[in-house]
């Protein structure tokens, strides 16, 4: 998702632009607006958007020396210029200042669309800035659902030295419409969302926490604290209380579990299932609570719903399988739990689907979910219940745009697992699936979260470091057989991509 | 005179509303409406990159094409290099405009078509429609500068810039070829301060 943030002296210009602008179809969201340069500026700070579309004339502190300060302060994302001036001059001095774009008002809908994909097609070019995949990898480290290999990622390598140093922990903020009834399906507003998240994050820039906030779906975020070395201990602890008040409004309710202080932030997840267990409804009961019957929940709620936005249904239902299995020998009371486990997982599924655009409730209309979990009662029945759910949710032609991209790429993933011991490139693929290079590379992109190239080098990494642990194979026959014809470049990209030469590995 | 700036800004409150109505042609119309003006006012400046006066032309185009629907077509044959060059602004748009408003009275139908030619030191414009055609029988006998207001005020305005060698526009025309016209200005390189009076053009290099 990018994020877009409007600044405009004009109300009704706000309102429109927010109106206009397809934000699905950009895959964008509303970072917030300001109605001059300073609020501008402080809204930027706080969000941190990809891009902003701001107005020159306006009271307080300008466009210009509003763009002037986001380049001292190596403000990254994309700016765009729609101006009510006539003045080319400033056109001009806005070209200086590394403007993307400059546009004289009025403009068509159809304009601020192409300006905006021309925006986004830039920032994906850009492979170095991609703040949707750090934010992406975070919430893989919390949620324990990253490939141990990914953890080691080059492109993190920056985050994970700061991390090296300082402790962490994870705050769990669970947030309910206090409008609807208990269990109802009922989304809080964009607007609701977006102040609280403001406020979250001005409370932690005015105490200087180090902190990563992960939204895992609309009513559910994570908060990874980074305490320094000689922080008090308790500084999460207490910061949760505050939390809480802070979100809470007449409409939204918010709860916040906390995880004990990991030395090692690999061990965030730990923290996070902590949090989670802090949080369960029978929490109080102590060792009996539902949660604890399971092993690990947050990190299977999040390979399902990973799996169920990327329809690779096969994936969901390992997943199923593989966590409902130790509870299968469950024993005496465990249907309650299994019960209460359901109608969990159907909530988080409800408002993680409807981030993406897809509606539970029209996907099963006249659904009496209460009558058909209180049906079930040992962990096959649950098995077989939600393996169905998956399949018409993957089944549903709400994803039919979703549903033709997954087949090239699938196709394309399952090329590299045939061919990554040859010279493969993007461009054989393009003749293959008769998708033009550019639109591949992107659907690939968003399917995976990875360029193409980006993909088949971690892929060979991972093939390669197997050989070597497997101790068969020379290293020069190991590069040959993951593609490479050079074998110190291939030790090179090997070092880069797991953290050791291959020959520090080979003992 | 009014506030630029206050009309780009009711221009563009006008253009929300017709978004928030749906109204996309209105809006179209309003994009191009605002970037005719600013390159109309030009910030006060009298000469333009040949460029932007064909931007401004093809804007005027467009609108006349959202009234029209299919009927309108153009065309612009003007060579990359002569697009560097400056002219007087709104030289092009108000001959385009016979041609829509006269040319084409009560037709389904109308193509245009605005040629610029390089020649020696100067620029060659043809501005070519097939409409009803120009029928020199009626204006007045004896009268010596021929065609409306629009072309008067050209003529005087290429003698005011350039000398009274650039006044000569030559107009042709019959019911069956539509009407032509052609008129040339120097191959000006960059803006001269005018001063209100006469341009002196240096570039006669040849």
């Amino acid at each position: 998702m990018w994020k877009i943030a409007i600044i405009d002296d004009d109300r009704s210009v706000l309102h429109g632009m927010k109106q206009a602008i397809p934000w699905r179809e950009l895959d964008a969201e509303w970072a917030g607006e300001a109605l001059n340069g300073e609020d501008g500026l402080a809204l930027i700070r706080r969000t941190g958007p990809d891009i902003v579309l701001t107005d020159i004339y306006m009271p307080f502190m300008n466009g210009l020396d509003l763009i002037e300060a986001l380049r001292r302060e190596k403000f990254r994302g994309k700016v765009i210029i729609l101006s009510g001036y006539s003045d080319f001059e400033y056109a001009r001095h806005a070209l200086r200042l590394q403007v993307n774009d400059y546009h004289s008002k009025p403009v068509t809908v159809q304009k601020i669309r192409e300006v905006l994909q021309n925006a986004i097609a830039q920032l994906r070019e850009e492979g170095a800035y991609e703040p949707y995949l750090a934010r992406e990898w975070i919430k893989s480290v919390v949620t324990g659902t990253s490939d141990p290999q990914l953890l080691n990622d080059q492109a993190m390598s920056g985050l994970t030295l700061k991390w090296s140093r300082q402790r962490h922990r994870v705050l769990l903020l669970k947030l309910t419409n206090r409008r609807a009834a208990p269990g109802e399906f009922s989304p809080l507003a964009d607007e609701v969302l977006l102040r609280a998240r403001q406020r979250l994050q001005a409370l932690l820039d005015e105490r200087g926490l180090d902190a990563d906030l992960v939204e895992l779906h609309r009513h559910q975020w994570v908060l990874f604290l980074h305490l320094d070395p000689g922080a008090p201990d308790d500084t999460g602890v207490r910061l949760a209380d505050d939390l809480a008040a802070l979100v809470s409004t007449d409409e939204a309710g918010c709860r916040v579990g906390v995880g004990s202080v990991k030395e090692r932030w690999e061990d965030g997840e730990l923290s996070t299932e902590e949090a989670f267990l802090a949080l369960a409804p029978d929490a109080a009961e102590g060792r009996g609570g539902t949660a604890r019957r399971f092993v690990r929940p947050m990190q299977f709620y999040q390979q399902l719903v990973d799996a169920i936005r990327h329809l690779h249904e096969q994936q969901a239902n390992e997943s199923i399988k593989a966590f409902l299995e130790p509870s299968a020998a469950g024993g005496e009371g465990m249907d309650s739990h299994l019960r209460q486990l359901c109608l969990e997982i159907w909530g988080i599924l409800a408002y993680s689907l409807f981030d993406v655009g897809v509606q539970l409730d029209t996907i099963f209309p006249d659904l009496d979910l209460e009558a058909e979990v209180n049906a079930l009662s040992t962990a096959e029945q649950v098995e077989t219940w939600l393996s169905g759910k998956v399949h018409a949710i993957c089944a549903d032609r709400q994803w039919s745009e979703n549903v033709r991209h997954k087949k090239a790429v699938d196709f394309m993933l399952q090329y590299i697992e045939e061919h990554y011991a040859e010279n493969l490139t993007l461009n054989e693929l393009v003749n293959r699936v008769y998708i033009s290079r550019n639109y591949l590379s992107q659907i690939f992109r968003k399917a995976t979260g990875e360029s193409f190239n980006q993909y088949l080098t971690k892929f060979r990494m991972n093939k390669a470091r197997q050989m070597i642990l497997e101790g068969d194979f020379l290293i020069y026959e190991i590069a040959e057989k993951v593609g490479f014809k050079n074998s110190p470049y291939f030790s090179t990209l090997f070092k880069k991509h797991v953290g050791f030469k291959p020959s520090e590995i080979m003992k | 005179m009014i506030n630029p700036h206050f009309l780009y800004n009711t221009l563009d409150q006008i253009n929300w509303m017709a978004i928030a109505a749906g109204q996309e042609r209105i809006s179209r119309v309003l994009e191009l409406t605002g970037k005719m003006f600013r390159i109309g006012l030009s910030n006060g400046e009298s000469l333009i990159l040949v460029r932007d006066e064909l931007t401004h032309l093809e804007c005027y185009l467009q609108i006349q094409q959202i009234r029209w629907g299919e009927g309108l077509t153009y065309e612009l044959h003007v060579p990359e290099p002569l697009k560097d060059l400056y002219v007087p602004k709104l030289t092009l748009q108000p001959l385009v405009e016979n041609a829509v408003i006269h040319g084409f009275n009560g037709r389904p139908s109308g193509r245009i078509e605005v040629s610029a030619a390089d020649e020696a030191d100067h620029i060659v414009w043809t501005v070519r429609d097939d409409g009803i055609g120009y029928d020199p029988s009626r204006g007045s006998p004896g009268q010596k500068i021929v065609g409306g207001y629009g072309l008067r005020n050209l003529r005087e305005r290429l003698c005011a810039f350039f000398g009274d060698g650039f006044g000569t526009i030559s107009l042709e025309g019959s019911a069956t070829r539509g009407t032509t016209v052609t008129f040339r200005t120097p191959k000006l390189r960059e803006r001269r301060s005018i001063g209100g009076g006469l341009l002196h053009v240096e570039n006669r290099d040849h």
